[in-house]
């Protein structure tokens, strides 16, 4: 039987954003506190106004819609699609107000592509944005990477057992510790020691490369929350090539894999055994498949030397499967690249990195699901008729793999595989060539943000809006959309 | 080793020059431009970067960007504005050899020959445009006003 909601739903549902949006405005006091420090005062306004805005509507939401039922999956699916549908146009405020967007949909494009930790821009001369808005354009990648409705319930309520309709809603698949408001807190910790340790390691190169002291800090925090986040945005409009610097980079690359790495993978490692990183079986799928991927960029690459295809070529593919989308190169080369080398770095995008990490994409575990699937097939067909096969695969422990798993494999590729082609069938309308429309379909869609040049500030409205649904979309892996839009549906059945 | 690359690059560069293009051309047609010499005007932006042999510069044109090399260390005392939130860069005239795949850096940039200030830049002047201040003041009523009604509201439900 299919629930169908009545207006205690609703107003349950509504408490449940209250609570997030006031959970963003306190977010919000970070870069109005950075506008104090540096001095920035059009941009302490900026954050002024947006912090008060969100409070207030968090306050009116709370006052207005009381919790009136116990808490469920579907109000928790729900909540959390709408919930960061919310927080981007709400995050979208002060970047608007900055000037430095021609509409309010390109500041939400950007926003929503910081929440979703992809990557892509539509900022004009960021080159002379403020510190504060940059903190808040970076911020949202950490806020977004955690988890928006996470982030804010783990530090707002108690554990609950609803809690894990959140933390499955916002597309992680598994648990680290029993008690997912656990789980959240044990991801935090994680984060905030990579957190000093990305920052030791980012603002000692920048401050070696002659970077000031404050300036070589704030930069270090922007590239440790866009690497390790695998969000992509990078203080200045040259990305990671405006610093020139190939130690910088190999650092971006090692904060790039451990952001794109399994949560799960990362406790067992330091709580458990060392030995997994060997045995794991996304691991194992990632170095297949990068190897693969490279190999293959190795062979479209040809003309341009050893180090110019490693410096250019593996960087782009490491930033790409691990949807980070960091990028040194310089304006307009990536579209000037061989289009098989394209096609290798959109194959990349597609996969992504871990389960329950901060990447997009179809995910290392699916597609290595779906390989073992294929293989453990001809294996049955060799087999005598009437035997019982089950293949095995190493994840944390030893893994059956079960009908279920497979099921849920196909199901998430075939979803990913159709939104991927649908934006590119839209960008093919706009005209765009079919190579470069995938590319910036799959990117967008997997969180990563890599570009060829079709997003910019002057492409069509229609194809903004395609993006900011397929970075919703896409990283919210679609079934609390889906379960959202079940949930209006079932009001007109009534 | 790097040093003596950089030097014969920059000396024995193709003799075709072209002065007075746009970034953006180069930049759009880099095969064209490929290790010949060319002359573009652009704003600094960002701070000077030390490497190998020289120092980096970053300059923008029109959202436009690209790396100068330069093996003058002293370019600071040349620059004065770097272009940031605070202040527009100067205005600099460059003269180099653009490299699309640069055989020393294994990026495209220029290595500059000569770089020249054409205008400098300036302290940028912040304004407040009036209506954020109104703004501001009407929500911070309305969000005063929400959060007694709720914290009251949430003190009568404890009490009951």
């Amino acid at each position: 039987m299919i629930i169908s909601p009545n207006r205690s739903d609703f107003s349950t549902i509504l408490n449940i954003l209250g609570r997030l949006i006031l959970g963003l405005s306190a977010f919000m006091l970070i870069p109005l506190a950075v506008a104090i420090i540096r001095k920035e005062t059009s941009p302490f306004f900026d954050f002024f106004i947006s912090f008060l805005i969100a409070a207030s509507i968090g306050f009116i939401l709370l006052i207005l819609f009381p919790l009136k039922k116990e808490v469920g999956w579907i109000h928790a699916f729900f909540a959390v699609s709408m919930g960061w549908l919310v927080s981007s146009l709400l995050g979208a405020i002060p970047l608007f107000l900055s000037g430095h967007f021609i509409s309010f949909v390109d500041a939400w494009f950007e926003a929503m592509s910081g929440f979703a930790t992809t990557g892509l821009i539509l900022i004009q001369d960021l080159d002379h944005l403020s510190f504060s808005h940059n903190m808040w354009r970076h911020l949202t990648m950490f806020i977004g990477g955690q988890g928006i409705i996470l982030a804010s319930l783990s530090v707002l309520t108690r554990a609950r057992p609803v809690a894990v309709g959140f933390y499955y809603g916002e597309a992680r698949q598994e648990k680290i510790l029993p008690n997912v408001i656990d789980t959240a807190r044990f991801i935090w910790k994680v984060c905030f020691i990579y957190l000093i340790l990305g920052v030791c390691v980012f603002s000692a190169i920048l401050y070696s490369k002659g970077l000031p002291v404050d300036k070589s800090l704030f930069h270090a925090f922007w590239l440790f929350f866009a690497a390790f986040d695998t969000g992509g945005f990078a203080p200045q409009a040259q990305n990671i090539a405006y610093y020139h610097s190939l130690t910088l980079e190999m650092a971006t690359v090692t904060f790039m894999i451990l952001g794109a790495m399994n949560f799960n993978l990362h406790f067992w490692i330091w709580m458990k055994s060392r030995r997994e990183i060997f045995k794991n079986f996304e691991i194992k799928t990632f170095l297949c498949t990068f190897f693969s991927l490279q190999a293959l960029l190795y062979f479209s690459l040809k003309g341009m030397g050893h180090f110019s295809i490693f410096r250019k070529g593996f960087y782009q593919l490491i930033s790409a499967h691990t949807g980070c989308g960091f990028s040194n190169l310089g304006m307009g080369e990536l579209s000037q690249f061989h289009p098989l080398a394209l096609i290798s770095i959109t194959l990349a995008m597609m996969i992504g990195g871990g389960v329950c990490a901060t990447t997009g994409g179809i995910k290392l575990m699916r597609l290595g699901i779906i390989f073992r699937t294929f293989f453990m097939e001809i294996k049955r067909w060799m087999m005598p008729f009437k035997s019982v096969y089950k293949e095995r695969f190493h994840h944390l422990q030893e893994l059956i793999l079960s009908d279920k798993r497979i099921k849920e494999a196909y199901i998430f590729f075939t979803l990913f595989l159709v939104t991927y082609i649908g934006g590119a069938i839209i960008g093919m309308i706009y005209g765009y060539q079919p190579v470069m429309a995938l590319f910036e379909s799959v990117s967008a869609t997997a969180n990563v943000g890599l570009s060829v040049g079709i997003t910019a500030p002057t492409m069509p409205l229609a194809l903004k809006l395609v993006y900011i649904f397929q970075m919703w979309a896409g990283r919210l892996e679609f079934i609390s959309i889906f379960v959202s839009l079940g949930f209006i549906l079932t009001l007109f059945k009534k | 080793m790097k040093k003596i690359i950089a030097l014969i690059l920059c000396f024995s560069a193709f003799t075709t020059y072209a002065a007075g293009i746009s970034l953006n051309e180069i930049l759009t047609n880099p095969a064209e431009y490929d290790n010949q010499i060319v002359e573009v005007e652009a704003e600094v932006i960002g701070d000077l970067i030390k490497d190998r042999g020289g120092v980096w510069i970053n300059i923008s044109s029109k959202e436009t960007n690209i790396g100068i090399f330069s093996q003058r260390r002293d370019l600071d005392e040349i620059i004065n504005y770097w272009g940031s939130y605070r202040q527009d860069g100067d205005i600099v005239r460059i003269r180099g050899t653009f490299y699309s795949k640069c055989p020393v850096h294994e990026e495209r940039d220029i290595h500059s020959d000569d770089i020249e200030v054409l205008k400098e830049g300036a302290i940028r002047k912040e304004v407040i445009a009036p209506y954020k201040i109104r703004l501001a003041i009407v929500f911070f009523i309305i969000c005063l006003t929400t959060a007694a009604v709720y914290f009251i509201k949430l003190g009568c439900r404890k009490k009951t």
